[in-house]
């Protein structure tokens, strides 16, 4: 093994924000063919890290760099970007942004062209970089049309193409359904195994990634906090938890376990690893005492009236361009609940949803909500009956202040101004947002922004609420304080409608799951009994939760026990050991 | 954004798709100036033919072309209308427009006809060239026919660029009309204030779509003042050649055609 990264007393500032250090006197030693995983909550300094991995610092974004980074044998303040390019392959988190070629092919060879390599060359290595990838076949796709995870893995493939050292992945599965996640970091792991290739992977979610890991490194607030094997990181999971970084679902299982004086070990990084720690147990407990499954507390608790607020009754979608969207998709949604889509992307979620606000009319079938036909009404109408967050704040902030921002959908609304004002206010205090009042939102955190965009539609006083993706981009804290908040209108009595992927989080606040594929409702009820479906999951891409498999595996050794969330899996393993 | 079209490309394999890249924008050029050579409706007609023959060998659908020259014919027809009520005086009058007492005179007719003739057959060539080639080959084209590549590269991410931000555009009125946002709806300053609403997400959205790509266009080695390989370098056939030479042929008899005085409506006015 040699040396491949090394970084020394690096300290960088933003042009502009010189005072304001994002990365703080940095040392890291990353050696050939190792797979680091670098993990943080949002503004650690993470994808920072990553610029100057590549030289886009200071070459590129300017700023103040102290302190020396030698990447792939090459000084980056001294290397240009384009000779740094060869040797460091980048990925982004969202694929769009770096599609630069309009077919796979094109888009794998862009780099390529610009090395300025003989076209023989380009040819032969952009079909390795594909059939690499996994996209042979696919050369002359758009990649617009492509799935999320395919569209990742050309940009892999086009980082791949120039044959680089390092590759560098900021992020890149935080936009993905399950199957897209599972497909890229099957291809992380690939190269990194099979190739030898050395890996900087920064992620939020540590489920899928930990595992694959030589090295994990936490950063908070621009400092290296911890840098060890997954199972020692792990192993401090109170440092973590206070960093608000999401551990994978058996380490944090596991170290509830510690606490209950359940669990001598140290915390597994794997489903695998925690079973192969836990049987001796199970057996040990098994041949000891009988053991009858307690009850264990539901997630959410059942909703008791089954008013129907929105019936959706044997709906199609065609879009214009032909598109079947939606094919007979009937359900209702229940007064007080929280009801939580899952599917891959383009399996129709979003369409579905759209259609209970009046943004899209079916084809065919149609809408009540409360009583009250899509088609009849407008948007506008049906804006103080059901409120639509959109995934992203930015596609909806534009006002000078948080308070003009607020007062937007009331005043289209056509409230008197007094009412508004007192509606602006009450909603503030309601977030505890009271101190931004009057500042610009734009320059707002992304938990913020996020739950001022929540507001701007909760003041319209909808009785239900839609939320498409609301944790897209988001780190565990900024997660966690949204679903807080969720839960606390819900149990006010709102009505509440998730589209998501994370299923794990889901289990844990939603009432009824639903599972689309191909524009059609697949299952649908309570967790419980949805993740019972394995077969069914599996082909609409949705993967159950760690805990859940955790319970399918006790259960095929004997123990019936049905559970989905941390609390429920804790609670039933007490009960076992 | 998943299904967004990025660029206006429709493949295929037609004997049009098929012509070098160069010929085509060639072709473009030669439209552009025969279309100043002649005013006369019924000459501009003939230049115009060539671009429904285009069309055809394209194998392009009506629809499509039409759908996407929209703008073109609706500035033409308008065009056409302007240029009747300008020449109201100029010529015979053919009738006369009721309320306004204005008359339409047969060159205010022709001339206007003429001049949208020249729109409709601009537009209509470059969404036909545009169909036909993809955005690679055309910037390849342009690269060899001595346009410098910064140049051709902006041209090709503008294309590349336009349907992404309309995509935006679409998603951020949908975001403001589920606030209750009626754009079309109340007095012209009350829908100019609602128009921020969209406006101003949609440049910030712009200029961080444009500022991501950017940088993962720098991450790729780019560099507009660098050499760099063109994989697709285009290379002429027999057919392009017939081509060029038949537009060189047309263009030098319009010429010589015009400078006899055949071929205009209005002496003096182009």
């Amino acid at each position: 093994m040699n040396t491949v990264i090394e970084l020394s007393g690096i300290s960088y500032s933003y042009r502009g924000r010189e005072d304001q250090p994002v990365l703080n006197d940095i040392n890291l030693k990353v050696e050939r063919g190792e797979f680091i995983v670098v993990t943080g909550r949002t503004g650690s300094g993470k994808s920072t890290l990553c610029y100057i991995l590549n030289g886009l610092i200071p070459h590129f974004f300017g700023g103040i760099l102290k302190g020396t980074a030698q990447v792939a044998g090459l000084e980056v303040a001294a290397a240009t970007i384009a000779d740094l390019a060869s040797r460091v392959g980048i990925v982004f988190q969202n694929a769009e942004s770096q599609l630069v070629g309009l077919t796979v092919e094109e888009d794998v060879q862009f780099g390529l062209e610009n090395l300025c390599l003989p076209s023989t060359a380009i040819l032969e290595r952009s079909r390795w970089a594909m059939a690499v990838t996994g996209l042979t076949g696919l050369e002359g796709r758009s990649p617009w049309r492509l799935s999320g995870g395919q569209k990742q893995r050309t940009v892999i493939a086009a980082a791949l193409a120039m044959q680089p050292e390092v590759l560098v992945l900021d992020n890149p599965t935080a936009e993905l359904d399950p199957l897209g996640k599972a497909e890229v970091l099957a291809v992380i792991q690939r190269l990194n195994q099979e190739m030898g290739l050395t890996i900087v992977l920064c992620e939020q979610d540590l489920e899928q990634s930990a595992p694959l890991a030589d090295r994990i490194v936490v950063l908070d607030a621009g400092r290296i906090i911890s840098d060890d094997r997954p199972e020692i990181v792990f192993d401090n999971a109170e440092l973590l938890q206070k960093l608000g970084i999401r551990m994978p679902q058996v380490t944090d299982l596991a170290r509830r376990l510690r606490i209950g004086g359940k669990w001598d070990r140290p915390l597994p990084v794997s489903l695998p690893g925690f079973l192969s720690d836990l049987s001796p147990k199970i057996q040990l407990a098994a041949s000891s005492v009988y053991y009858a499954a307690e009850p264990v507390p539901k997630a959410a608790e059942q909703v008791e009236t089954k008013t129907a607020k929105i019936v959706v009754d044997n709906v199609s979608f065609v879009y214009p361009d032909g598109k079947k969207a939606l094919d007979g998709v009937s359900l209702q949604v229940f007064q007080g609940e929280i009801l939580a889509i899952f599917g891959h992307n383009g399996s129709g979620k979003t369409t579905l949803a759209k259609h209970f606000n009046g943004l899209l009319r079916p084809t065919k079938g149609g809408v009540l909500v409360e009583g009250t036909d899509t088609k009849s009404v407008s948007v506008s109408q049906l804006a103080n009956k059901v409120g639509y967050v959109f995934q992203n704040p930015d596609h909806q902030i534009f006002a000078k202040t948080v308070a003009e921002e607020l007062s937007f959908g009331p005043r289209n609304l056509g409230w008197p101004e007094d009412r508004v004002q007192e509606a602006v206010d009450a909603i503030l205090v309601e977030l505890n947002l009271q101190s931004y009042r009057e500042k610009d939102p734009f320059f707002l955190g992304l938990a913020e922004r996020k739950l001022l965009a929540i507001a701007s539609i909760l003041i319209m006083k909808p009785q239900i609420l839609v939320l498409d993706e609301p944790a897209t981009g988001a780190d565990y804290t900024i997660n966690t304080r949204i679903i807080e908040y969720v839960r606390e209108l819900n149990r006010k009595g709102m009505t509440i409608v998730v589209i998501t992927h994370d299923v794990a989080a889901a289990a844990g606040y939603a009432h009824r799951l639903l599972v689309m594929k191909s524009g059609q409702v697949i299952l649908e009820g309570e967790p419980g009994l949805v993740f019972q479906q394995e077969e069914l999951l599996r082909q609409c891409y949705v993967d159950a939760p760690a805990v859940t498999k955790l319970g399918q595996e006790l259960s095929k050794r004997g123990w019936q026990s049905e559970m989905y969330t941390v609390e429920q899996a804790y609670a039933t393993l007490t009960g076992l050991l | 954004m998943a299904n967004i079209k990025v660029d206006f490309f429709q493949g295929g394999n037609s004997p049009v798709t098929r012509l070098d890249a160069r010929t085509k924008l060639l072709y473009v050029g030669w439209v552009f100036i025969m279309i100043m050579v002649f005013s006369h409706p019924a000459l501009q007609a003939l230049t115009f033919t060539t671009v429904l023959a285009m069309i055809i060998a394209g194998h392009l659908s009506w629809r499509q072309v039409f759908h996407s020259s929209r703008l073109g014919i609706y500035v033409g027809l308008f065009s056409w209308l302007l240029w009747t009520i300008f020449l109201h005086n100029t010529g015979h009058p053919l009738v006369t427009v009721p309320i306004l007492s204005w008359q339409i005179t047969d060159m205010g007719f022709m001339y206007g006809l003429g001049v949208a003739f020249r729109i409709f057959t601009l537009f209509f060539a470059f969404i036909a060239v545009a169909m036909t080639t993809s955005t690679r080959d055309l910037i390849a084209g342009l690269y060899y026919l001595r346009v410098p590549f910064a140049f051709s590269f902006v041209i090709g991410i503008i294309l590349r660029l336009i349907p992404h931000f309309l995509a935006e555009h679409e998603t951020i009125v949908e975001a403001q009309k589920s606030r209750a946002c009626e754009f079309d709806k109340g007095g012209l300053w009350s829908r100019f204030k609602k128009h921020t609403a969209y406006v101003i997400p949609l440049c910030l959205r712009s200029l961080k779509i444009v500022s991501d790509m950017s940088v993962a266009m720098e991450s790729r080695a780019f560099d507009p003042n660098r050499p760099r390989t063109i994989i697709n370098r285009p290379s002429f056939r027999t057919i392009d050649y017939i081509l060029l030479a038949v537009m060189f042929v047309w263009l030098g008899a319009a010429v010589t055609l015009r400078l006899h005085g055949y071929g205009g409506v209005i002496p003096g006015l182009l």
